[in-house]
């Protein structure tokens, strides 16, 4: 029946920046004061941070805000991480950390797309008579998808990011947002069927997902 | 209910997040329901999508200088908090000799200190000393002009100086009743101011 095409390989699983061997000893380094290795650090994780700060915000500016004054904050409170191996969790809660105190009040929102926005991203699709492949690749698909995830309620958008964006393992997740596997796992499998409805809610049966439910 | 409790593993299944033994029991369900299985190929569609259609960003090229800039800027500010390490103000080639380095400079500093060309004599200590020298040699002399002159009356120096601790002892119960003595007698008899001054003359050649 194809499950096992559609089976994600673990190859397409996030590779870690470095081997645990050397993420230790760099941020031990670090933690020393060896600027140069915590640059080494900055190098390997802040493209993932980043994108995970702007698929949560969906705003370049806050990404990058958010992202520097994290790596700033990270190596002042360094010798506060006692397992070196947790420095990628460690660094993306300090980042998330970051992000609400940025907006303090109300964790960060997407501008949501309102009902006539919605019913024009629609027809647009569906008038211009794209085939699905063209759908896929085109900017109102990824305008699309980026407001689903906006429009998610936070504790899932968190781990619908990390899961389908950035293919971390559930492990590496509940290390991340500070939840139970269990909870992880539940609400990863909420927010991907809930993205799933949503992008066929705009983008209509044409799309080839059937409806099954 | 097989189908809903099955549904709600299929993420973790696409995932590769199930056991092998979960992931057995799914295969074995999706080859025999048709919806379930299609379950599993919309969300698999879904995803790929997803992943299509959004953008990555890149890191500007000047944030690290940014960071970097703001790391060394708030090690400044005493009492940040701010791990202010010296291996920071060092280039970049001898930052992992920092220990070494600071371990050699404080060395250098403590041998100099302690090296006698720094033992100098102080100019204003010594001015001191000469002064107090002479201060000396004075009094010397004034209690020599002292004793040689007849002592005062008893009540006269009581009345002036009642602690006064030099040759006066008055004793109303002695039996000469105005007998006065110097409290130096006995080292006078043995030469005992002219010892004091040899003494003295030493300690000064010593100082």
């Amino acid at each position: 029946m194809g499950s096992t095409l559609a089976r994600r390989s673990s190859q397409t699983r996030q590779k870690d920046a470095f081997s645990e061997q050397h993420l230790e000893a760099l941020v031990a380094r670090a933690k020393s004061g060896d600027l140069a290795a915590f640059q080494e650090l900055y190098r390997g994780y802040a493209r993932k941070i980043m994108n995970y700060i702007y698929r949560l915000t969906g705003s370049r500016e806050d990404a990058e805000d958010v992202t520097q004054e994290a790596f700033i904050l990270a190596y002042k409170n360094l010798r506060n991480l006692k397992e070196n191996s947790k420095f990628q969790s460690w660094l993306y809660r300090i980042a998330q950390n970051n992000l609400y105190q940025k907006y303090r009040t109300s964790a960060p929102h997407m501008e949501s797309l309102d009902a006539e926005d919605q019913t024009s991203g629609a027809v647009s699709l569906h008038s211009g008579g794209k085939t699905p492949e063209e759908a896929v690749l085109s900017e109102e698909l990824r305008q699309i998808v980026q407001r689903v995830i906006g429009e998610l309620p936070e504790k899932y958008r968190q781990v619908f990011i990390l899961s389908a964006v950035h293919k971390y393992s559930y492990e590496a997740i509940t290390e991340i947002v500070g939840r139970s596997l269990a909870s992880v796992k539940s609400d990863i499998h909420r927010a991907r069927v809930e993205v799933r409805d949503r992008v066929k809610k705009y983008l209509g049966d044409s799309y080839g997902m059937s409806d099954v439910s | 209910m097989e189908c809903l409790t099955f549904r709600e593993s299929l993420i973790a299944y696409l995932d590769d997040e199930v056991t092998e033994k979960e992931s057995e029991l799914i295969e074995g369900h999706l080859h025999c329901c048709s919806s379930c299985a299609a379950e599993l190929q919309s969300l698999s569609v879904s995803y790929r999508m997803l992943n299509d259609a959004l953008e990555t960003i890149d890191v500007s090229p000047e944030m690290w200088p940014r960071i970097e800039a703001a790391i060394r800027r708030r090690a400044e500010v005493p009492g940040s908090g701010w791990r202010s390490s010296p291996a920071l103000w060092l280039p970049p080639p001898l930052r992992p000799w920092a220990a070494s380095l600071i371990a050699v400079a404080l060395l250098a500093v403590s041998a100099w200190l302690l090296s006698p060309a720094l033992q100098k004599p102080d100019p204003q200590l010594e001015e001191l000393r000469q002064q107090l020298s002479t201060m000396v040699e004075e009094m010397d002399q004034q209690d020599t002009l002292r004793h040689s002159m007849p002592p005062p009356s008893d009540q006269d120096e009581y009345d002036s100086n009642p602690f006064a601790p030099q040759h006066v002892v008055y004793n109303p119960f002695h039996a000469s009743g105005t007998e006065t003595r110097s409290l130096f007698a006995g080292a006078e008899g043995r030469g005992g101011t002219t010892d004091f001054r040899v003494d003295e003359s030493e300690a000064k050649e010593t100082r």
